[in-house]
């Protein structure tokens, strides 16, 4: 691996990557995270190349971009690393273990899966080395060293196994074993043992359940959060209420302001403008953009079109260019015969038909230009209500402005 | 207790004195207004009249407008509570006593080692009274019975229950009607029609106040009556509760001497207030089962049955006022009164005396269990050991096993009922009163099912998660279904019908008032052509009757034929003028002996008319209103017609799920893909980056490796980068918009993923988007929690969803929790708008803008969510002008996200792409 290590050892650039792993956790980006993270796991098998300058900047952005991107690392990876970091991670205010352990079993699809996970990270707590407390666990008149190891195997001992008692649970925070440590290792005490907790729940287990589950049925919504069933009746809810009305407003005003040009057709209407297209020039633009094998800038097109749609008369102007039609269909469909049929049929039931003119939209905008299907139904709709007005009302059927999807659609006119 | 009890009692002479008090007022006020009336009558007649009118009106309509509608909903409610407390049967797990009986029990079993004590001691010291010989039998037998106290009790009020419900049973299903007709409620403002014009009864000002006075005292009386009878129920029921919640520690204190008086209340009480309610119950069956009809006049006096309606004495113009209704309603006041007293004297004599039997056996049981005790088990001696440290004697092996063999056979009993029971719920299609199966709303079941929805499976078939909803609970469904969708037809019909009938009933009226005007016309023919006659002959006496006029008053009286004309008429022969002179004489004749039973018929007819008219006038605003109404309710209609179709719908898929045992085959499929997974999972390397990871997918496509492109897709999703994934495939827009298109142009289209495993595959990817607060794919795609079946969302779908999952949190965990890319969503046309989502996010800021401020300064929202909601300010300002958001708040994102600098922080999807080229710089060749 040619790796340019100049480049690493810019105090500057490793500095970027410091801030950048930093930003992406304070975004929960996820996937810059996970990006860095596989990144920065290359420059560590590196790492005696690096300045000692730059090295530990290195080290703490992995540390950020190894905490956001948890929820999508693998669960060896996890699974090898966190203890080492665990202390670090307990100490750190902006990780939230806990939560980020509820986004990974979250993305865990096997129920078993999660349980086996949550089992694997139960066995490594369990048997790591790493030191959680520089005071020793007091143990009757025996001092034992504060390692993860020992805890773990101290709290097991007071609370036991299984799911734990709250009683129990405070039992050991107030005992003896915790009374010599500072404040500092006794909150770190506090967060592994409660993280250690929700390792010990089944993920069949309600309060084990990492995501919220709602089912939505007829007339109300349940969610279960934290392993409590709640029932929300989204129609008297005060906000969701309000959340509806702010929707049908903004709906509303999105639909009267669906008129408005997409920036495409300013840009087509600048370009129209600049080059002065006539009628005869917009046609064979459109000409060859019908043509497979040339390719067309979608600005001019549409640029073309609007000209076009300008002057009315689109039957004439669609008879005009029927053989190129024909020819793209042909070109298009090749293999597939059926297909062709279909839509040659259209056109043979006569070219001045909406439904012609439709089909002629779907080819040039979405086929040819590879618009979106609906900007391409926005583009013609728009394009229609340039026609004189005599001539739109047969027209206005082919794309529609749908409301409640907050798009256009087209209108699937019948023939 | 004695507060309730005072009070039933008060209750109770209040209804002796307040019949008279209240009869003694009406009297009063009609003789005043009598009085004052005929006073009046002689001094200014027509003034006083007017304003005597004015007042009774008045207080009329004050009677019936107000008050008597206001009594009638309270008896009513009153009537209804009362049958259905009656009804009431579940005293020992009623949640007061469930959790005060334990508490109850507890805190006694905890005094018995103190007792212990002080029997140790008062032995000790030689205290007679505390004697371990007089105390300890009855400590140890109480120290058993307590723990049983509730299920003693519970025993006990069941017995009586048995027999309370039977009468309940009794009368409960009609005793709505029956309380009417005994209380003669449906008569109160009947008019009485058979009474009007006899012996000068009419339909006057007066008369209609003095009949609404008199319904309003007789409603007052029966609520009065029906209140008594409530309360004695509640404060039997309150009774029993606290009595079984004391029972532990009454019990516990009957061991001591100081304690037994308490003992023996509980017993009086007990029984008293456990015996009151099957008398109760047993009178009040009677009361309505004798006077349930309506008619107990009939019961004491026959005659009254035979005297004619119009000859009845009556106190006022309505039919409640009739000599015999009067009589009914006195019959069944005493009787439901009678009833009550019985019913309470009954209790408080059966308990004295059957307390004192109970005592007595109590007594016989402690004895002969002591006797017991004594005899087998020497159980006081260790007892005694415990206290002392001596054990006198050591407690016989057998008592020890025997109990555990009981305590065993308990346990199984109780498990194979449990079992039963929950084999019984497996079997049956439980459906809570919400009609959603209850097997889903407890939290264990839900979790399986809802993250069976999300596409979480089990791969053991012992763990098997979702094997769908019970095929029981989807039949049920399908039966709900069509029960709601045949609810909402059956109101459509009945709403339907009411109309049809109204119109009917309206044309009827009119009809009837067209035959009435007939009559009347005919009448007025008669009438006319009499008095016609009459006028033809005086003519004939002047000797003017073959004249014009002649001709024409002989025409009227239909003494020439219709075709005669005025000519042929002057033109008649002597012969023929005889002929209509005889028929003149012989009409006017008979005119004249008929002329005052006709004027008489004919003021009839007349009145009729008007009424019909009056009716048939009243009928048609009836009408009109009706049918404005009905024109109202359309839209209600259709929604139910609408509803009632979707329902009919649901109910047939879940038929056919039902019948292709869906859920088994669903769950098999899903392991199967998942099987395909977790193979092409062992290929690929998710350590890798996004951008690796779209050209192992890529590869996956060219290959037409299904699994591998849905694996990694989903993988990506759990990234957060969908959206990455969309650009790469040139699907410009994000959020649900981008996911559909990906599902159906990548996944479906070009991968050749079935429909049904695209959608799943977009669930989860939706799903994993979300929980990394990327609230754009919020909601997107949803499944069926019965049917299973995965839809896409509208927006508004979505936006509720959101909304549904920021309810209950506070607005500083809704902000942490929210990705500030996903408040806006990029089109098709690559423009930006506000996410439907962030609907939801808006409107839960906007109600909180003080707490929204205070998060800005203190610095915890991400800038880029504040510029997000900046970059958007327009569209803000419109919303604000559309009233749906507050101008304080828009004004807080214009200062604020003003203050963000543009470039807030690296781009770390850039810097890791700059890394990744520092890592794999490129070849001299130019290719990485």
């Amino acid at each position: 691996m040619a790796i340019d290590i100049k480049k690493f050892n810019d105090p500057a650039f490793a500095n970027q990557a410091r801030q950048a792993a930093s930003d992406a956790l304070r975004t929960a980006n996820v996937s810059a995270g996970m990006d860095l993270w596989s990144a920065l796991r290359t420059l560590e098998r590196q790492r005696e190349q690096l300045d000692p300058a730059v090295k530990p900047l290195y080290a703490a952005a992995l540390k950020d971009a190894f905490f956001v991107a948890f929820p999508a690392l693998p669960n060896r990876v996890i699974v090898d690393t966190l203890p080492e970091y665990l202390p670090a991670v307990i100490d750190n205010g902006n990780y939230n273990l806990l939560d980020q352990f509820k986004k990974k079993l979250a993305s865990i699809e096997i129920i078993e899966d999660r349980d086996e996970f949550r089992r694997l990270l139960r066995d490594v707590l369990s048997a790591s080395e790493v030191v959680l407390t520089d005071m020793p666990i007091a143990v009757g008149q025996e001092k034992r060293s504060g390692t993860l190891k020992e805890w773990m195997s101290q709290y097991i001992a007071t609370v036991g196994g299984g799911k734990t008692d709250s009683v129990k649970r405070s039992e050991f925070l107030s005992g003896k074993a915790l009374s010599a440590l500072s404040d500092i290792e006794r909150a770190r005490v506090e967060k592994v043992t409660k993280f250690f907790d929700y390792l010990k729940l089944s993920s069949l287990d309600p309060e084990g359940v990492p995501e919220e589950l709602e089912a939505d049925f007829v007339d109300e919504i349940y969610i279960l959060r934290d392993g409590k069933l709640e029932r929300v009746q989204p129609f008297e809810d005060a906000l969701v209420q309000d959340t509806s009305n702010l929707l049908q407003a903004y709906q509303e005003d999105m639909a009267t302001r669906s008129g408005e040009l997409s920036p495409l057709e300013q840009q087509a209407e600048g370009v129209a403008k600049k080059m002065k297209f006539t009628g005869a020039w917009a046609q064979e633009m459109v000409r060859a953009a019908l043509d497979p094998k040339q390719k067309s800038k979608a600005e001019e097109v549409i640029g073309a079109l609007q000209v076009i749609f300008q002057k009315g008369k689109i039957a004439d102007f669609l008879r005009g260019i029927e053989s190129d039609i024909v020819h793209s269909l042909q070109t298009a469909h090749a293999g597939d015969a059926q297909a062709l049929e279909r839509r040659m049929a259209i056109l043979k039931a006569g070219i001045n038909l909406p439904g012609t003119l439709e089909l002629f939209f779907k080819i040039v905008l979405v086929e040819r230009l590879g618009l979106a299907s609906s900007h391409a139904a926005a583009v013609a709709a728009r394009l229609i209500a340039r026609l004189p007005e005599a001539e739109r009302a047969g027209y206005l059927d082919i794309a529609y402005y749908d409301m409640a999807r907050g798009e256009f659609q087209w209108g699937g006119v019948k023939m | 207790m004695s507060i309730f009890q005072g009070l039933v009692q008060r209750f109770q002479n209040f209804i002796q004195a307040s019949a008279v008090r209240w009869s003694l007022f009406a009297v009063i006020f009609a003789a005043g207004i009598l009085g004052f009336a005929s006073q009046a009558v002689a001094q200014e007649k027509d003034i006083i009249n007017i304003l005597g009118d004015f007042i009774a009106n008045g207080i009329s309509s004050l009677i019936v407008n107000i008050i008597i509608p206001l009594l009638g909903k309270l008896l009513t409610i009153f009537v209804t509570i009362l049958i259905e407390l009656s009804k009431y049967n579940d005293f020992i797990n009623a949640p007061a006593v469930v959790n005060g009986w334990v508490v109850s029990r507890d805190i006694a079993n905890m005094f018995f080692v103190i007792v212990l004590l002080i029997i140790a001691f008062a032995t000790i010291l030689g205290k007679e009274e505390y004697q371990w010989r007089k105390l300890l039998p009855k400590l140890l037998i109480m120290a058993v019975v307590i723990n049983f106290s509730r299920t003693i009790a519970g025993l006990l009020i069941d017995a009586a229950q048995v027999v309370m419900i039977t009468f309940v049973n009794g009368y409960s299903a009609a005793a709505g009607g029956n309380f009417a007709n005994a209380l003669q409620i449906t008569q109160l403002l009947q008019l009485n029609e058979a009474q009007l014009g006899s012996g000068g009864t009419t339909i006057s000002p007066a008369n209609i106040a003095g009949a609404a006075i008199f319904a309003a005292i007789m409603l007052v009386v029966s609520i009065v009556v029906v209140i008594v009878m409530l309360l004695t129920l509640v404060y039997r029921t309150v009774m029993l509760w606290l009595l079984i919640v004391t029972a532990p520690l009454t019990w516990f204190g009957s061991v001591f001497p100081p304690g037994k008086k308490y003992y023996e209340k509980w017993w009086h009480e007990f029984q008293n207030q456990v015996i009151v309610g099957p008398a109760l119950a047993f009178f009040l069956w009677l009361s309505l089962a004798t006077v349930g009809s309506g008619s107990a006049a009939s019961i004491v006096s026959s005659e009254l049955g035979a005297i004619p309606d119009e000859d009845k004495q009556s106190a006022a113009i309505t039919k409640v006022g009739t000599l015999d209704s009067i009589l009914s309603y006195l019959i069944s006041i005493g009787l439901l009164v009678g009833g009550l007293q019985v019913a309470q004297d009954l209790g408080s004599s059966f308990a004295g005396s059957g307390s004192s039997w109970l005592k007595g056996q109590a007594k016989g049981a402690v004895k002969g269990a002591w006797g017991a005790a004594k005899f087998g088990m020497g159980a006081a001696d260790l007892l005694q050991a415990q206290v002392s440290g001596i054990q006198v004697a050591k407690i016989p092996k057998k008592f020890g096993e025997g109990w555990a063999v009981r305590t065993k056979k308990m346990e199984q009993k109780a498990t194979e009922k449990g079992l039963s029971n929950l084999q019984a719920m497996r079997k049956v299609p439980l459906l809570t009163a919400t009609g959603i199966p209850s097997l889903l709303m407890d939290p264990s079941g839900f979790a399986k099912n809802a993250l069976s929805m999300q596409g979480i499976v089990a791969r053991t078939r012992q763990g098997l998660l979702g094997g769908g909803i019970d095929k029981a609970v989807m039949l049920g469904m399908a039966q709900r279904n069509a029960t709601d969708a045949k609810k909402l037809t059956d109101e459509n019909e009945t709403e339907n019908k009411g109309i049809v009938e109204t119109r009917a009933n309206q044309a009827g009226a009119v009809q009837t008032r067209d035959e009435a005007v007939t009559r009347r016309d005919d009448l007025q023919r008669q009438m006319d052509q009499g008095r016609a006659a009459v006028e033809f002959e005086l003519l004939q006496a002047t000797g003017d009757h073959q004249t014009t006029q002649g001709y024409n008053v002989a025409k009227q009286a239909g003494l020439i034929g219709e075709n005669v004309s005025e000519g042929q008429f002057l033109q008649f022969n002597q012969k023929q003028m005889v002929g209509v002179e005889k028929k003149a004489a012989t009409n006017a004749y008979d005119w004249r002996a008929q002329e005052p039973a006709l004027n008489a018929q004919l003021s009839a007819a007349d009145a009729d008319v008007q009424q019909k008219t009056d009716a048939a006038a009243r009928g048609e605003q009836w009408l009109q209103a009706a049918e404005a109404d009905y024109a109202a309710g359309t839209p209600e209609r259709e929604k139910r017609e609408g509803q009632a179709g979707v329902y009919k719908e649901k109910e047939r898929s879940w038929n056919a799920a039902y019948l292709r045992g869906e859920s088994d085959y669903q769950t098999k499929l899903e392991q199967v893909r998942n099987q395909y997974e977790q193979e092409a999972f062992k290929n690929v390397d998710l350590t890798r980056s996004a951008d690796e990871l779209i050209g192992d997918l890529e590869r996956g496509l060219a290959k037409g490796d299904k699994a591998l492109v849905t694996l990694i897709s989903k993988e990506l999703s759990k990234r957060g980068s969908s959206d990455v994934l969309f650009e790469k495939f040139g699907i410009k827009e994000g959020g649900k918009a981008g996911l559909k298109r990906y599902t159906e142009e990548v996944l479906q289209g070009r991968a050749g993923v079935d429909g049904d495993y695209a959608m799943k595959t977009a669930l989860r990817m939706a799903a994993s988007e979300a929980d990394k607060g990327n609230i754009g794919f919020k909601g997107a795609v949803k499944a069926d929690p019965i049917t299973r079946e995965v839809k896409w969302q509208t927006d508004n779908d979505m936006a509720k969803s959101a909304a549904s999952s920021m309810q209950g949190k506070t607005v500083r965990s809704v902000i942490d929790s929210t990705s500030p890319g996903a408040l806006t969503r990029k089109r098709a046309d690559g423009t930006v708008q506000l996410s439907p989502q962030a609907m939801g996010f808006l409107s839960k800021l906007n109600s909180n803008t003080a707490s929204l401020k205070k998060i800005i300064n203190d610095g915890n929202m991400k800038p880029e969510m504040l510029q997000a909601l900046h970059s958007q300010l327009a569209e803000l300002r419109r919303l604000e002008a559309s009233g749906r958001l507050k101008k304080d708040f828009v004004d807080l994102i214009e200062t604020e996200g003003a203050k963000v600098p543009p470039a807030v922080a690296t781009d770390p999807g850039k810097v890791a792409q700059q890394m990744y080229a520092a890592i794999y710089p490129p070849a001299p060749g130019g290719t990485p």
